[in-house]
Formats: C-alpha cells, structure tokens, sequence
C-alpha cells in the first residue's frame, strides 16, 4: 500500500477531526441548537460546506468517475432513522471519533451502538435484502 | 501570541471552507469519495473485506491481465488447429476508454488510518485550545434533556445511526457532504431526510422534555 495513500488518509482525517471539533459539532448542545434552529451557525456551516463541495466536485469530477446515487425509497427511510438517532445522541459517525478524542467518554456507549447498528442492518440486508443498493 | 482559530469556536464560513476541503480534497486526491459509514460497514466485516482485496490485487494490473487472457486464447485456438486471425489477435488491444477514470478502492487500513486521525484530531484541537480533559459525565446539554436515560439515548441513538446510515449507503460525510456537493439525487434526498428528522426530534424532545 503506497505511503501517498497512507499519507492523504492521515492528513485528512486530521483536518476533519480538528475542524468538526472547533466548528462544534462534538458538542451535544450546539447539535441540539442547529436542529431546532436556536443558533444558525451550524445550518450555515454545513450549508455552506455542501455548496462549497458543489463547486468543488464541478472540477475533480472532469478526472475521476465516481459512483452515481439515485433516489430510492432505502436512501429516504435510512436517512430518516440516521437523523432520529443524531438527534438522540448527537453523533454521526464521524463525529463520535471527535468526541472520544475530545475526552467525552460516554461517546464510547455511542460508538458501541453504532458499531452495533452496522452490524444490524448487516444481518437484516442478508436476511431481507433491504438497503440502498451500491455499485462499485 | 493569541490564535483565536485555535482557541474558540469557528465562524460559519471557516467551518465550511474546512469541511469542503476535506471532502474535496480527499476526492481530487484518491480519487474516491470520503463517507466515514461507509468505513464502519468495511471494519465491522473486516475478514471478508480484506479476503476480497486479496483477490482484487491479483487483477489490479490491467495490461497484464489483457496479455495473459490473449496468450491463453492464442495458445488454445493452435490446439484446436483454428487459424488464427492475424490483425485480431497480433498485438494486444488496450480497453482503455478515454475520459474520467475509476480510481481503485482505498484499502481498508488507509481507511483505518483515517478514523484514527480523525480521533487524534478531536484530542488535538482540546489539547490545544487549554488542555485535554477527561469527562466521565454525561455532557450537560444532553443530560438536562435526558436526565438519567442519557446513556440509554447515546446507545439506542448510536444504534439508529449505524442501521440508518447504511440503509441509506452513507452519513453526513457520505451523502451529505460527496453526494450533495455532486447533487446526487439519492443523497439529497438521504441529506433531506436525515436533517428533518433530526430537526423534528430535537423540536419534540426540546418541547417535552426541556
């Protein structure tokens, strides 16, 4: 495996880490600020980091082919479940790492669940074939 | 020297700049998609994840694996007594299409790596921002809401992100932040849902319980 790989993978996981923690994002009352819209500051940060990413991706996708994502009904009905269980806990699968780093042990309980949570849904697309389908 | 960017929170346009240029970059650099769920689905089946790049690795040499096929058909069609056709199969034909290409995947322990950083990132920023702390509490805002059922929100909540972010194939990283920034139809619509239904929860919960 090439040190280049190793390398980007390292510098930005390090980036993301130490930016979603001073953005807030670890913190459970800015999440629960953001959702019920007492501060914007978190809507515009990730509103604005999607549109930024939209002008972004206009250029990078002109050399690389990534895969497409169509609408389907899983895309909707996981999306609502993620969103319940952000707004239970205040963690997304990255964030969680964050927090652990920030010292919060208890994210160490969320961690466990969705550790646990991806190991479910697992089990349930083998049994019943549910889930977004993805290409390669 | 007082570095206000290492010390507080961040204004809403820092944030954004930050996270476009990890999703970004990480794209423009790899040429794959950043979704951190996506890692969590390869690391929980980890053992047939790395038996399939064991397999992948021996087929990665594209040249190669195009001459063998044309030595082993040639080879073939001469036991056979065909004759065979000299301007198909003289030189080998390249597959290649012209345009964007598919970059191969990122293996599993560059993806380990990231998750690792990502953590040490967390630590980072508190341990430079006036020292890191360990909190063995729950934290405040979520234990004014939850009162002594907090744990049992982070464990059930943890559970629903890990299932519904891999029904949906990806999380805010993922969906919200490669898919949107491409306007994927399926993770706008995943990005729609999952910041709804974060925000009628967190409406409910602040109505009823606060």
């Amino acid at each position: 495996m090439s040190a280049r790989v190793i390398g980007a993978n390292a510098v930005f996981g390090l980036l993301l880490g130490f930016s979603l923690s001073h953005i807030g994002f670890g913190d459970f009352g800015e999440v629960h600020r953001m959702f019920t819209f007492a501060d914007l500051r978190l809507v515009l940060t990730f509103g604005g980091a999607v549109a930024l990413c939209a002008a972004g991706f206009a250029l990078v996708t002109r050399r690389w082919r990534f895969v497409p994502r169509p609408a389907q009904a899983a895309s909707a009905v996981g999306g609502v479940v993620f969103g319940l269980g952000w707004a239970l806990s205040g963690a997304c699968p990255g964030i969680v790492l964050v927090q652990l780093g920030e010292g919060r042990l208890m994210a160490g309980l969320t961690l466990g669940g969705i550790i646990s949570g991806t190991w479910l849904f697992g089990l349930a697309q083998r049994r019943f074939g549910i889930g977004a389908v993805e290409s390669c | 020297m007082n570095l206000e960017v290492l010390n507080g929170r961040w204004p809403f346009w820092l944030g954004a700049v930050a996270l476009a240029v990890t999703a970004v970059g990480y794209a423009a650099t790899l040429g794959r998609l950043l979704g951190v769920s996506g890692i969590y689905e390869r690391l929980v089946h980890a053992r047939a994840e790395l038996a399939t790049e064991r397999e992948e690795r021996a087929f990665l040499d594209r040249v190669a694996l195009e001459e063998a096929l044309r030595r082993e058909t040639l080879a073939e069609m001469e036991k056979q007594g065909v004759q065979v056709p000299p301007e198909e199969m003289a030189a080998p034909v390249s597959t290649a299409v012209a345009g964007p290409a598919i970059a191969p995947r990122v293996p599993l322990w560059g993806q380990l790596v990231f998750l690792v950083m990502m953590f040490v990132g967390g630590a980072l920023a508190k341990a430079l921002a006036g020292g890191l702390t360990f909190q063995s509490q729950p934290d405040p805002a979520h234990a004014h809401l939850f009162g002594r059922a907090a744990p049992l929100a982070l464990l059930f909540g943890g559970v629903l992100v890990g299932f519904g972010t891999r029904m949906a194939g990806g999380c805010t990283s993922g969906h919200g932040l490669s898919g949107c920034g491409r306007l994927q139809p399926g993770s706008l619509l995943a990005t729609a849902c999952f910041f709804g239904s974060g925000v009628a929860l967190s409406m409910v919960l602040a109505r009823v319980l606060a």
